[in-house]
């Protein structure tokens, strides 16, 4: 635990075991509606979907695949985090619909590195008892 | 009866403190009391007219013993740095109403100094904890950052038009004595500036300061019998939103759904339109905002804020003046800047500004809180 800094770890809530649990198994957790087939990725105990109100939603495993909608380029070192500044974190896209934020990696942390639209897909980062879910471009070993 | 934006209740006091920017030798309490102090003077009003109270961080109880009053309606709404025009709205609908007759609003913060400062980071079992802390997204220039690239390339806009929005704003700090940035700039040094949270350079962040504001609220009625010299400035329109504070959870990179909200509410309220406004205040933490206010309120259509700031609209002499005491990005920033936008709207309206605008008599000052979580707007007249 002590490599990890006081903000890398998670700490899950009822609403969020599942996602943790599944990002554990190396799936990333999404919900669907059963009534319209909206997928999203806000976790609420008592979850309903949040185009038609519907309480009638599943967790759902998304594809993992997606593309970046937006990134930020981050300057600053933040150990058990991210890799060395400079580094980027991407709002993506799944294919599914929901956006997920997260780090991206293998990716030259320049402007030109990225590209708006880039096709990327999951991985799991192990921080002891948790993996977080990051991504690489799509491809990528 | 009295309604709440039908002109029955004004503000009466607002000041800052005697400085902004490095005050290591105040805490946040004592910039607070500073800030009111000054406030009350300038509405010629002493401590015991004070029967309503906000602020928000130092928490209220802590403020008003300092302050050394029990007020009677207390109002510690904390949705971040538009937490001060939700607690002007709040403060005109209790004055209307009557559960309180002369609020006094409170802003201290040691943004810089970090003096008596108390901490308002979000939880790690939170939503923003769980999802953004453990990607990165620890600071507030990273998660406004993120939806900026695709903003700009969906409406052929580019870099350029943060920098001009820097450019644009520096030209009133420059007419304002006690802004941090006064010297005119270029886009080209706005680009070439330190890179932080790219697309964001340094220069296209807002400062970290120390300072304080506050407001003195009550009766449009009993103002006319204050002994002052000043204009009241009544209320005429509000609105208040929240919103998830994820950038996963915007809309769309278009739209900060909780700032349109409010606007329509206080548009709505208010009886105005885009083109009835005279004097523009949007919470510019960062150079993005401006752009998102401009068109999210509907001061401009999709995409035409790069261009409607570049042409000049917004500088002095401008159509519609923004941000005139240089905004977050110059003036000052002391972490919760909503403050200082509603009081720069006061100058304007009684004439007292330091880049003082001809012929204001509405003000739109439009707020932020908490990433995208909250939005606060307010419409403030000089006309009685």
């Amino acid at each position: 635990m002590t490599a990890y800094g006081p903000l890398s770890l998670p700490t899950p809530t009822p609403e969020t075991q599942n996602f943790w649990a599944a990002a554990g198994h190396g799936e990333l957790l999404i919900q669907r509606c059963r009534t319209d087939g909206t997928y999203f990725s806000y976790w609420r105990k008592d979850a309903f979907c949040p185009t038609c109100r519907s309480a009638d939603v599943e967790d759902a495993v998304a594809s993992g695949h997606g593309f970046v909608y937006s990134f930020v380029i981050n300057q600053r070192d933040l150990p058990g985090i991210l890799p060395p500044a400079p580094s980027v974190i991407a709002l993506v896209e799944l294919d599914e619909g929901p956006r997920i934020a997260a780090a991206l990696s293998e990716v030259q942390a320049t402007p030109e590195g990225v590209d708006l639209d880039m096709r990327v897909e999951v991985r799991f980062d192990r921080r002891g008892d948790f993996a977080v879910p990051y991504f690489v471009p799509e491809g990528e070993k | 009866m009295t309604g709440l934006h039908d002109r029955s209740v004004a503000i009466v006091g607002a000041a800052e403190t005697d400085n902004v920017g490095a005050l290591p030798t105040y805490s946040a309490l004592a910039l607070g009391q500073e800030a009111a102090r000054n406030a009350l003077s300038d509405a010629g009003l002493d401590w015991a007219d004070v029967d309503g109270f906000a602020t928000t961080n130092p928490q209220p109880w802590e403020a008003a013993y300092y302050l050394g009053i029990q007020p009677g309606w207390v109002d510690g709404t904390m949705i971040g740095g538009c937490s001060y025009l939700a607690h002007v709205r709040h403060a005109a609908a209790a004055i209307a109403s009557g559960a309180a007759t002369t609020v006094l609003i409170v802003h201290g913060e040691s943004g810089r100094s970090q003096v008596g400062a108390p901490s308002y980071g979000t939880g790690a079992s939170s939503p923003v904890g769980q999802f953004e802390y453990t990607q990165g997204l620890v600071m507030p220039n990273l998660v406004l950052a993120l939806p900026v690239l695709r903003f700009l390339r969906d409406r052929g806009m580019s870099r350029r038009d943060l920098a001009e929005v820097v450019v644009a704003q520096r030209e009133w700090a420059h007419l304002n004595p006690r802004a941090f940035k006064r010297d005119l700039t270029t886009v080209d040094q706005v680009l070439g500036a330190r890179p932080n949270a790219y697309p964001f350079t340094s220069d296209m962040c807002c400062l970290v300061t120390d300072g304080g504001g506050a407001l003195v609220l009550t009766s449009t009625e009993r103002a006319r019998d204050l002994r002052r010299a000043s204009t009241p400035v009544v209320v005429i329109g509000s609105g208040e939103r929240t919103d998830s504070a994820l950038a996963s959870q915007m809309p769309s990179a278009d739209e900060m759904h909780a700032v349109s909200l409010s606007g329509q509410d206080a548009f709505r309220t208010s009886g105005m339109t885009p083109t009835d406004v005279d004097h523009l205040m949007i919470y510019d933490a960062f150079a993005s905002i401006p752009l998102y206010g401009l068109e999210n309120l509907g001061f401009v259509g999709r995409g035409e804020s790069g261009s409607f700031i570049t042409e000049g609209h917004t500088r002095p002499g401008g159509s519609l003046p923004l941000n005139t005491n240089g905004g977050g990005l110059n003036y000052t920033h002391t972490g919760m800047y909503g403050m200082f936008a509603i009081i720069e709207a006061v100058r304007q309206l009684r004439g007292e500004a330091a880049a003082q605008v001809a012929d204001a008599h509405t003000s739109f000052v439009q707020g932020i809180g908490m990433m995208y979580a909250a939005a606060a707007s307010l419409v403030l007249s000089n006309e009685l």
